[in-house]
């Protein structure tokens, strides 16, 4: 007996997966990913998200591993409306398949002390710029730390970035009182009280910025804001972490540089084949010189 | 100018910092505040956190196993 066929039957569900629907091990059943960059989302976007959880789907809600948010349970002839109420929210859907992702980001600067850079702007601003970028080889992550506690782990991911600082010791405003927090708080032995006043290592210090952040009286100022980068991260099967590529790279050349690596790895790149893999193929001397020729 | 103390001996981060504020809060701008922190994440949080207040470090001294930091209101 002919049956006669669902239009699920006819869905292209590689292209559907591209664009944020996920097919769920239930019949007809998806999963809504969002793009949420830097994890950030709004009080009022969550409650429409748990609206649409529960008029559309089974009031299921899954929280990934890169700060996104699934709604689950949702059936194809929905995707439309639920796609129109999303938008009205203010959301939309996130990545799959060979695309750039949704970037992530600790809270940084703007909400932690330890903070030592913007990761909401630098991290927005990726995104708003690569996010869903394709006709790359593989999956492409990227993560924006604000310091070297690494809580969003930026070493995870095919590029990542945290924020550094150089600390100068600059008593024109305010004196130090050999008070020896900021020596206490040097993880790296690179900063050493001398005659009551802190001297600091250069080849030692690792530019975490935990001496400024100490210092009670204002002294120890910060000469320079950069953000090291790495590159080649990658989970899953084959877990490694991402190299050091550049340190103190300006907030103002993270774009360039980001579209250089790309193109670098489209240029470079096998089919399926992460980016770490890429530059330990064709060695990073190799990968470097690619980049730097696509900065011009 | 009256010197006033707080001993903060076992007193965890942030409420360490809160009692400092509410106690500073309490005084008359010049006025010392000497306060008693553990060793750890109170002597490495406390005193900046004053400083970003407004209010002025003179002196962080080492007291036995803990610190003493004398405070001027702001």
């Amino acid at each position: 007996m002919a049956s006669q066929k669902t239009p699920e039957k006819r869905i292209d569900l590689s292209a559907l997966k591209a664009g944020g629907f996920i097919k769920q091990c239930q019949p007809n059943m998806f999963a809504v990913r969002l793009r949420i960059p830097v994890g950030d989302v709004t009080a009022k976007q969550l409650a429409a998200v748990a609206n649409i959880a529960e008029k559309y789907g089974r009031g299921r809600i899954h929280l990934t591993a890169r700060q996104g948010i699934e709604i689950n349970d949702i059936q194809f002839d929905d995707f439309d409306i639920v796609q129109k109420e999303l938008k009205e929210a203010g959301l939309t859907l996130g990545a799959c398949g060979a695309r750039v992702r949704v970037v992530t980001g600790c809270p940084g600067s703007d909400v932690c002390p330890k903070g030592l850079g913007s990761t909401k702007t630098l991290g927005k601003a990726l995104d708003s710029a690569f996010f869903g970028t394709g006709d790359i080889p593989h999956k492409f992550k990227m993560s924006v730390a604000g310091c070297p506690n690494s809580c969003v782990k930026p070493q995870e991911n095919d590029l990542g970035f945290n924020a550094v600082v150089q600390p100068l010791l600059d008593e024109s405003e305010n004196e130090c009182i050999s008070c020896n927090l900021c020596e206490k708080a040097c993880t790296v032995g690179a900063l050493k009280m001398v005659d009551g006043r802190p001297v600091i290592d250069r080849a030692l210090c690792d530019h975490d910025g935990l001496c400024i952040k100490a210092c009670p009286v204002g002294c120890l100022v910060e000469k320079r804001q950069g953000w090291n980068v790495t590159i080649g991260g990658r989970f899953g099967r084959k877990p490694q972490l991402g190299q050091l590529y550049a340190t103190f790279v300006k907030t103002e050349d993270i774009h360039k540089l980001t579209d250089a690596i790309i193109n670098t790895y489209r240029k470079l790149g096998q089919k399926s084949e992460r980016l770490g893999r890429t530059v330990e193929r064709v060695g990073m001397k190799a990968f470097k010189e690619e980049v730097r020729a696509g900065i011009g | 100018m009256a010197k006033h103390e707080l001993d903060l001996s076992g007193v965890p981060c942030p409420i360490n910092f809160v009692k400092t504020k509410l106690k500073l809060e309490e005084l008359t701008s010049g006025d010392i505040l000497e306060v008693v922190l553990d060793d750890g994440e109170p002597i490495s949080n406390v005193p900046r956190s004053v400083k970003e207040e407004g209010h002025k470090v003179l002196k962080v001294e080492p007291n036995g196993s803990q610190f003493k930091v004398l405070i001027e209101k702001k």
